[in-house]
């Protein structure tokens, strides 16, 4: 009688954490883009948020040693909801070459929203010229 | 009494360098700079430094090449920048702080280590800021126009933390009613960037299409501010339909349609009257063969229905041509 007692308090306890877990769970996806020569170039990043996402932030981080980079974050209605721009133009290109690279300049932002708007969100990630690397982290909670 | 005399003097010289102390403290204080306190913690650098936002777009970009100057904070948390190198126009400038062991050119958007304000600033400025334990979200101003920036801040950073914690509906509620808001504040501030400030601020793309009169409207109550910030929101703007040039243009229409009208049908007027008086001319008789030619009668027809003879007929339409000043029976057939 008491291993039965025993034995259903495990299996309750068991399907109490896994609905529980099943309540609301989160991921993480992050991504690193290096620009090891000076790059040219647009490139979009799609975060495909859905209905059930309750909570989202964004944080991008980035650091260049020569030229111009430009972060835009996008909502699913195409409007902006964040933008920098980080530039570097103390440093000649003839200095990147030579690896005398003197200063560096960074640029961070986080950006945190519950309900966000289900849809395909954009970071648009413009470069010039640019060397040195971006990081996204996104995390993301769902019911 | 020589001691008397020499105690005086030391007494003097005491009042002598207090007064000096207190003149040139009195003049430092009315030093034009920037300067304050900032409360850091050992995650920080203790720099902190200016640098010149030449456009509102240029708000959230960092670079190496806009900062004009950087100054230490003391220990206990005191920095000081001078103005007396400003433009003496009022201009937009950023304060920011970085990390240790990060570049000073780095830009910290969002989060609680957000790491830099704005504030509006020419050469004769002295501003004073007091930094609280809130990081760099949280530093008060003490003149007008800073203040009016700063309650601006603080709706927007209001607006943010309700996209964090709040539903979406009521976020997007929230961020209509402030922005909103934030516009009145621009509509009756009186200080030109600081106002400016206020709409970009505000999402003021969003809403151009819908409250277009009212973006005009604030450019015409700024039209004397010609600043590149004025020009650069000048451009973003559409401009006016010319709707006084096209009354203008309509009005000269009506006027010119009115003399138009006028002379015509004096001219036509004219025309008749003589036709009237030349009409009256002819004889009773004559009259007459005048509506049978009218009618397109030959002479012979004309002899028949009124019972003269054919060379009196002709010696009528005769007369009547002459009197008419016509040279045919087509030209009376014209007449109206």
């Amino acid at each position: 009688m008491k291993f039965i007692k025993i034995y259903i308090l495990s299996i309750l306890l068991f399907v109490s954490v896994v609905l529980s877990y099943a309540q609301e769970s989160s991921f993480n996806l992050d991504r690193q883009v290096y620009m090891h020569k000076p790059d040219s170039q647009t490139r979009n990043i799609s975060l495909n948020v859905k209905k059930d996402i309750t909570f989202m932030t964004l944080q991008i981080a980035s650091k260049i040693n020569f030229g111009t980079l430009t972060i835009i974050i996008f909502n699913s209605k195409d409007e902006i909801v964040d933008e920098f721009s980080i530039e570097n133009k103390t440093t000649r290109l003839d200095d990147f070459k030579t690896n005398n690279i003197q200063e560096v300049v960074t640029g961070q932002i986080t950006k945190s929203i519950k309900d966000p708007i289900p849809g395909k969100w954009k970071i648009k990630m413009v470069t010039e010229k640019a060397v040195g690397q971006v990081q996204y982290t996104s995390i993301i909670y769902s019911n | 009494m020589t001691v008397q005399l020499n105690l005086n003097r030391t007494y003097l010289l005491l009042l002598c360098l207090f007064i000096f102390s207190h003149i040139t403290s009195i003049a430092q204080n009315i030093t034009n700079e920037i300067s304050g306190t900032i409360k850091l913690d050992s995650t920080w650098n203790p720099k902190i430094y200016l640098s010149h936002i030449p456009s509102f777009g240029k708000m959230h970009t960092m670079s190496k090449s806009m900062i004009i100057a950087e100054t230490n904070i003391n220990e206990n948390g005191y920095f000081h920048f001078n103005t007396e190198y400003l433009p003496k126009e009022d201009n937009l400038y950023r304060i920011h702080i970085s990390k240790r062991n990060a570049s000073p050119a780095s830009l910290i958007i969002g989060g609680k280590d957000e790491n830099h304000f704005f504030l509006v600033a020419n050469k004769n400025s002295h501003i004073g800021i007091m930094g609280n334990k809130g990081g760099m979200n949280s530093v008060s101003i003490d003149d007008e126009q800073n203040k009016i920036i700063r309650r601006i801040d603080d709706i927007v950073e209001y607006i943010d933390s309700t996209n964090f914690n709040e539903s979406r509906v009521k976020s997007e509620f929230v961020a209509k009613a402030f922005n909103e808001q934030i516009r009145k504040i621009a509509d009756t501030c009186s200080y030109p960037l600081a106002s400016l400030y206020a709409l970009h601020k505000s999402k003021f793309e969003t809403d151009i299409s819908n409250n277009i009169v009212f973006y005009h409207n604030f450019l015409n109550k700024w039209s004397k501010d010609d600043s590149n910030y004025f020009i650069e929101f000048q451009k973003k703007i559409p401009t006016r339909k010319s709707t006084i040039s096209n009354t203008l243009i309509i009005g000269i229409a009506i006027i010119i349609s009115f003399f138009l009208g006028f002379f015509l049908n004096k001219a036509l007027n004219k025309n008749i009257k003589v036709k009237t008086k030349l009409l009256k001319s002819l004889s009773v008789q004559e009259r007459k063969i005048f509506s049978l030619l009218k009618e397109g009668k030959s002479n012979k027809e004309i002899s028949d229905e009124c019972n003269i003879g054919l060379s009196t007929v002709k010696s009528h339409v005769s007369n009547i041509y002459s009197k008419l000043n016509v040279k045919s029976r087509k030209e009376v057939l014209d007449m109206e």
